[in-house]
């Protein structure tokens, strides 16, 4: 029980830093990509799907980029949102709570972020395409959609974490009857 | 709920305190005011034998079916 608080407090306490730094991170890429300040992708802690270059022709203008940060911050919500669950998930196991209603809530939330995930990620593949090609003369502008086999494994994933919430309802069932025998 | 737990008047006829109960049986007050409740959900023989031979009596002295289930 111990350790699993332990290492609970070190989780939640990486994930907290996490929390700011992912819309930090984004704001900061569209910013400086295609700059020389761009460091998140030259140091490769940024690799997107798609290809800014192939996307659009000319370099990228202040009202492109103000799009795709908010583009982007659409779909970091919901990392953001599912970064939020999994602090409460793992404050919870630092206090010793590991089978309450709460954290069997929180998986239920998980999974359904990973659907969100999806869907999300597919919208915004789309609107990023039509942002980023939208200063492209016409005929050249692209609304690019797609759906890959990672997404197809994120839905899979996310089906798993609903089963895990599932189990830990029933975790926290028992543990209730077990707090109640006396 | 139709088992009713009678521990309340058990205590009261032997003139016990549920802190000392709770001590001689070895379950916590919280717990044992639990059971005196009626919220436990499960009693082990276990604890069930130690509130006995506490108060000197018969599972049927605490434990009682209600043939009409409280609404």
């Amino acid at each position: 029980m111990l350790n699993i608080q332990k290492q609970s407090r070190r989780v939640r306490l990486c994930l907290q830093i996490l929390f700011p730094l992912v819309p930090l991170a984004v704001i900061y890429f569209w910013l400086t990509t295609q700059t020389q300040f761009d460091i998140l992708t030259s140091a490769g802690i940024v690799q997107l799907d798609f290809d800014i270059e192939s996307l659009t022709q000319s370099p990228l203008s202040n009202i492109t980029r103000l799009l795709a940060i908010l583009a982007s911050l659409l779909v970091s919500g919901i990392v953001l949102y599912a970064l939020s669950i999994l602090i409460r998930l793992f404050r919870n196991y630092e206090n010793g709570e590991i089978f309450s209603a709460e954290n069997a809530t929180c998986y239920h939330r998980l999974g359904y972020c990973l659907f969100y995930w999806v869907a999300g990620s597919v919208i915004y593949g789309g609107l990023i395409s039509v942002i980023l090609s939208f200063n492209n003369p016409p005929g050249e502008r692209v609304l690019s959609l797609s759906f890959v086999g990672m997404d197809f494994l994120t839905i899979v994933f996310g089906l798993l974490v609903l089963i895990i919430s599932w189990v830990m309802k029933e975790g926290y069932k028992i543990s209730d009857e077990n707090s109640h025998t006396i | 709920m139709t088992i009713q737990i009678n521990l309340d008047v058990m205590m009261a006829k032997r003139k016990i305190r549920l802190k000392t109960l709770a001590q001689i049986v070895g379950i916590t007050e919280q717990n044992l005011s639990i059971l005196k409740n009626g919220k436990a959900k499960a009693v082990r023989f276990s604890t069930l034998d130690k509130i006995c031979e506490a108060l000197g009596c018969q599972p049927g002295d605490i434990l009682a079916y209600d043939v009409e289930p409280e609404d």
